[in-house]
């Protein structure tokens, strides 16, 4: 599977040109903002924490010494950078006490570790939604937005509903190992 | 896995899916176990909000954006690049300037190799000269042994380790025709008791011209250098001490005259002093801790207020710097050690001081004291101690 490509090795990004950044930015940018997301809760914020991690990436690329993967290290620096978001954003405004309660005090900088197996799946899925064919790919991601109906898929993507099912269950198909491996983390929340 | 696909019916659990949630639970009890199994999965993959929204960011779009910010930190990228030339020009100024520097450093004084560490030059350093007496039969003696000898009127002169002492002769006065003088060289401090039980002490490189006696009329001395009194107390009979033209008269008190270089500067601890300037210029009396400092040059007097005790620190051997110069010190120890200080570059004559320290008899220790609290190195070419920049400082 190509997210298996590069998980664990090392990264010197210093030998990368645009080109290839470009891919490794399309290759975790949503996984990325999904992480973010788990803590700020706001995707709008999530996607500029990310966006400027990347940019801050490639303008000290020369000088980034990343001993671990990739994945590994934007993982730490994104968690580290949503965390400070949600610190400045408990301060501006302090009457929200949810956004408080999941505030992990002063010391927001978070041990370098390796994703773990959820962390692993997400990103596996992602991958693998990416690489399917387009108009299955717009299937898969326009049928779980709003739960739109299958007819309003079609509709949108000017294709009939049966041809819809068709790409729905080919993108299911190409999930189904990774989703084997899902049950297990997600049993107790599927059973409530 | 081709396996698995023939017992599932993929079409009935995709159509399932579209069902709202509380529905698709009620007829998922219809599936097979294998299906239930497989269906549970899809519904979590699809109920999964983050994954939901993760896979609706557009990558494409985000790429676009930062690109666009990017661009507008160009400016930041081009300085960068400049910057690294700059660095590459400043490195070849600094390595250039280096070499220059080191060339002017050791030109100064002559090949590289010929410098010597100061604590190996100048380990069993002394003075070149020794203390003298000056009999006024023009006799010079040498001061560098204990002992005593009488001038030609009887008075018994004791000569021991750094003080000459006259016999007291306070109240046998008599004529003052015998003149003595005492010469102290650089290297030396020394202490005169006078004949009147007047304390003297002579910093390096002075010279007290007195009489064994003193005349009846008053107390008169004559010194180069720098000289600290302490003059025993008597209404009626002056102490005078002449200094560059100079006059400071005083009853009974404790002041330092120091009158190296162009200036004089007369400074008083205890009592009071009356300063004459020569010619007709106004005479100053001197309150404690004022000091008058007199320009040779212009015969100029001001006065000003000072902590006289800071100027009188050395004849206990003792060094109070205030916004002390490089200079100053150096010309200072020049005196006290009787050494020679060059210093590599002109800058370095302009480093301040501030703070107090013994002097101790060893140069080379002093010295390394110095190089252990300042920005400076000591070496030694030819006798003569040279002052550098420190090492990567």
């Amino acid at each position: 599977m190509a997210a298996a490509r590069s998980n664990n090795d090392p990264i010197d990004l210093s030998v990368l040109d645009r080109k290839e950044y470009e891919l490794l930015f399309h290759q975790y940018y949503q996984w990325l903002c999904l992480q973010a997301c788990k803590i700020t809760e706001d995707w709008h914020a999530s996607e500029d924490i990310v966006q400027d991690f990347f940019i801050k990436c490639w303008q000290n690329r020369a000088s980034l010494h990343i001993k671990q993967s990739f994945a590994a290290f934007a993982l730490v620096s994104v968690r580290n950078a949503a965390l400070n978001y949600l610190k400045k954003e408990s301060i501006r405004s302090k009457h929200e006490t949810a956004s408080s309660a999941t505030f992990p005090g002063d010391e927001t900088l978070l041990p370098v570790a390796q994703p773990d197996e959820t962390d692993q799946l997400y990103l596996q899925i992602i991958t693998a939604v990416n690489n399917l064919p387009e108009q299955r790919k717009k299937a898969f991601i326009l049928s779980r937005q709003h739960n739109m109906k299958y007819a309003e898929v079609a509709a949108e993507l000017g294709i009939s509903v049966n041809t819809v099912k068709m790409h729905l269950r080919l993108a299911y198909q190409e999930l189904r190992n990774l989703l084997k491996l899902l049950l297990p983390l997600f049993y107790f929340f599927l059973k409530k | 896995m081709q396996k698995e696909s023939q017992n599932i019916d993929w079409d009935k659990l995709i159509d399932l899916l579209e069902k709202p949630v509380d529905e698709q639970q009620v007829l998922a009890g219809a599936l097979s176990t294998e299906e239930q199994a497989l269906f549970a999965r899809l519904q979590q993959v699809k109920n999964d909000q983050l994954l939901t929204g993760a896979l609706q960011l557009d990558a494409a779009k985000a790429w676009v954006h930062i690109m666009e910010k990017e661009d507008r930190a160009a400016p930041v990228r081009r300085i960068a690049i400049n910057w690294k030339k700059w660095v590459a020009a400043a490195s070849l100024l600094f390595i250039a300037g280096t070499a220059w520097w080191l060339y002017t450093r050791f030109s100064i004084n002559g090949a590289i190799n010929n410098l010597q560490t100061v604590e190996k030059a100048m380990a069993n350093h002394e003075p070149a000269s020794k203390v003298q007496l000056v009999t006024a039969g023009g006799q010079t003696i040498v001061l560098d042994t204990a002992t005593q000898l009488r001038e030609k009127d009887g008075t018994l002169i004791h000569l021991q380790q750094g003080t000459v002492a006259y016999e007291n002769s306070e109240h046998a006065k008599g004529d003052a025709s015998l003149i003595n003088t005492l010469i102290v060289p650089r290297g030396y401090l020394y202490n005169l008791v006078l004949s009147d039980g007047s304390k003297v002490w002579l910093n390096a490189d002075s010279k007290i011209s007195y009489p064994v006696r003193f005349d009846k009329a008053e107390r008169k001395v004559t010194i180069e250098g720098e000289a600290y009194f302490e003059v025993v107390h008597n209404d009626k009979w002056p102490f005078v001490v002449h200094a560059g033209n100079t006059a400071t008269k005083v009853l009974g008190t404790s002041f330092n005259i120091k009158t190296y270089g162009k200036k004089v500067y007369t400074t008083l601890v205890t009592g009071s002093v009356l300063f004459t300037p020569p010619g007709n210029a106004k005479a100053v009396k001197l309150t404690p801790d004022h000091q008058t400092v007199f320009n040779v040059g212009n015969g100029n007097t001001e006065t000003r207020k000072v902590f006289a005790g800071d100027f009188i620190a050395w004849k206990d051997d003792d060094l109070v710097m205030t916004k002390m110069t490089l200079a100053e010190l150096a010309e200072m120890l020049e005196r006290r050690y009787d050494v020679q200080i060059s210093f590599a570059e002109e800058k370095l004559k302009n480093i301040e001081y501030n703070g107090a320290l013994h002097l101790t008899n060893s140069i080379a220790e002093m010295l390394k004291n110095f190089e252990q609290t300042s920005n400076i190195q000591f070496a030694v070419k030819d006798k003569t101690i040279v002052i550098l920049p420190a090492n990567g400082k």
